[in-house]
């Protein structure tokens, strides 16, 4: 009953100035982001038992290289440093994940830690050169690192050169002695440590040091003149940026139980570079979003356009960056703020 | 009022240049500013004042000379460390984040004072402090009834308020102002003047001021600046009456005027 007479806001409004309750779409309106994000949830928590094996296969990709899109975009988005050269980052990871299993134990989580460890190293020597001087030294300098740790890869014996490094398969604690099948538990997996990844951002970007990345992207003299390092600033985002792209890669190569020079091409730092601007660089939830819709894009596309899926990713590129430069994100935000401003929901 | 000269120097350059190549923007100056001092550097355009303001902050580092504060030299300190040290400061042209509002502004400030500007969270007993001092600074600047609006909402006046609190942030011993007045309004120029006259006298203030009523009703003491070098210095009557900074200003300034 409350409903049909709240059904008509205007009336009610300027009938009686005393109002009681909202207006019927407006509560639905404040119940839409829980739901959808309860939807979101259900449908990524019940993937293994409706989704194909390889279906669910590229699901664990997109997750995976939404962790490293969200630790670009805290780079690029947040603190205002672009980086041409993330796979280097992902290489480290991959690699001494992977050598890590082969040499001395195949518990994934160790894996993870020791990634994020050499990725945060190798994030701050890259750092430490750069950052002193203009941005753009930085993106240059990730350019040239990445191309490094590309050569090494091929030309080192250690690393399996060219044909790259096969992994045993890795123990995950907990869920691999479920005897559910390996796409399954490595599904799991990715889930729960990228949650922990978007989790870890989210408590970061809103912090004061969230503020602080924010402030230096802006406006990085008055920064300085309250303060603020802004080298020490930015050095930490590109320290916590390179351990979340290692620990991506060390999740790739646990999953594939192989990698090879070729995911570190440029190739795979402009994809990242892509997933970040489609889905929108300032929005964590975009980068994850736009990852997944990429990974999913090309699994579809270079199954009949092979290596000419290329040519969508870049009309899709040229595309996002002329009409939605704020990506995926900015278009929600200005669709949210449509609804929220007028007309029945 | 008579100048505290018996105070104990709080700023001194001794010898201070900034060479570009051949060109020497500010060529061997050396000053004192006392503590609790307002000292007022003035000269025609291209006089080197905005450069030797950017030295004493840090922004710039020295090619010559030596920056000393509170008998401490931080010639080669950063901007932020300089900052750290007690040395607050506004832009000539107002340097605000303008999407936040004016106590998001004030709290970035806040916050790096109290040792939290890095911090993953505010810890809730810190939470009090921090409202605390963002509502204190903003009061003290006449900003208020303002505090919840965005800065892009902000007149330009009230900008220049609001960068004066995010300045005083802190309690700094030394406030740089680098033309705080221009572009403002006369009635504007003269509630900025009252600002400055009401901050306390622990505090030392050097500006750099074009509309010469400020100076002379702000500052003790006046150091003229022409093609980098230090003209005269003294209190503000004997600049005002100085034949050697009128000719300055008003004769044959045409040398000064390509030297920007």
């Amino acid at each position: 009953m409350t409903g049909t007479v709240s059904t008509t806001p205007a009336a009610s409004v300027a009938g009686s100035p005393a109002v009681t309750l909202p207006p019927a779409h407006s509560r639905l309106r404040a119940a839409l982001p829980p739901l959808a994000f309860g939807l979101v949830v259900l449908i990524i928590g019940t993937a293994p038992y409706w989704l194909d094996a390889y279906s669910l296969d590229v699901l664990t990709l997109g997750l995976t290289y939404g962790l490293m899109a969200m630790a670009l975009a805290l780079l690029i988005g947040f603190t205002g440093l672009p980086s041409l050269g993330h796979s280097a980052f992902l290489g480290l990871g991959a690699y001494s994940a992977g050598l890590l299993a082969v040499h001395t134990t195949d518990n994934a989580l160790v894996g993870l830690v020791l990634a994020a460890v050499v990725g945060a190293a190798a994030a701050a020597v890259v750092g430490a050169l750069s950052l002193r001087t203009h941005g753009v030294f930085f993106l240059m300098l990730t350019l040239a690192f990445a191309e490094i740790i590309r050569q090494i890869a091929i030309k080192s014996s250690f690393t399996g050169g060219d044909n790259g490094l096969s992994v045993p398969a890795p123990h995950i604690p907990l869920l691999s002695s479920t005897g559910l099948p390996q796409v399954v538990t490595v599904y799991w997996y990715v889930l729960a440590v990228v949650a922990v990844g978007y989790v870890v951002l989210s408590v970061v970007v809103r912090s004061p040091f969230g503020k602080a990345l924010v402030g230096v992207r802006d406006n990085p003299h008055r920064m300085a003149a309250i303060g603020y390092s802004v080298v020490t600033v930015r050095l930490r985002a590109v320290m916590l940026s390179g351990a979340l792209t290692a620990v991506g890669g060390a999740l790739l190569v646990q999953k594939d139980t192989l990698v090879a020079p070729t995911a570190l091409t440029p190739d795979a730092s402009v994809l990242l570079l892509v997933m970040v601007l489609v889905g929108g660089a300032r929005s964590l939830t975009g980068a994850l979003v736009g990852a997944v819709g990429m990974v999913f894009l090309r699994s579809f596309t270079s199954s009949w356009l092979g290596e000419a899926w290329l040519l969508v990713e870049g009309v899709l590129f040229v595309s996002v960056v002329y009409f939605m430069p704020s990506g995926l994100a900015g278009l929600a935000a200005t669709v949210r703020s449509r609804i929220r401003r007028g007309g029945p929901a | 009022m008579t100048p505290p000269e018996t105070a104990a120097p709080l700023l001194q350059l001794q010898g201070v240049g900034k060479s570009y190549g051949g060109f020497h923007a500010v060529d061997d100056v050396s000053l004192t500013v006392h503590a609790g001092e307002r000292h007022a550097v003035i000269g025609p355009n291209g006089a080197g004042k905005t450069t030797l303001f950017n030295l004493v902050a840090g922004t710039l580092r020295v090619t010559s000379g030596r920056v000393v504060l509170n008998g401490r030299d931080v010639t080669r300190a950063g901007e932020h460390s300089r900052a750290r040290a007690g040395v607050g400061r506004t832009f000539q042209h107002s340097s605000l984040f303008t999407t936040q509002t004016c106590a998001e502004n004030v709290a970035l400030a806040v916050r790096r004072c109290i040792g939290l500007g890095t911090s993953l969270r505010v810890p809730t007993k810190a939470r009090g402090e921090l409202a605390r001092q963002v509502a204190d600074l903003i009061e003290r600047v006449g900003l208020t009834d303002r505090a919840g609006d965005l800065v892009g909402d902000l007149s330009h006046g009230e900008r220049r308020q609001l960068e004066v609190a995010m300045a005083l942030a802190g309690d700094p011993a030394l406030l740089l102002f680098d033309e705080p007045t221009a572009g403002m309004s006369p009635s504007e120029s003269g509630q900025f003047t009252r600002l400055v006259q009401a901050l306390p006298r622990t505090l030392t203030v050097l500006l750099i001021e074009h509309d010469l009523d400020v100076v002379f009703s702000v500052a003790d003491r006046v150091s003229v600046l022409a093609t980098g070098r230090l003209l005269e210095q003294g209190p503000p009557e004997q600049i005002r009456n100085s034949p050697q900074v009128e000719a300055v200003y008003l004769g044959t300034g045409h040398d000064e005027v390509f030297i920007a």
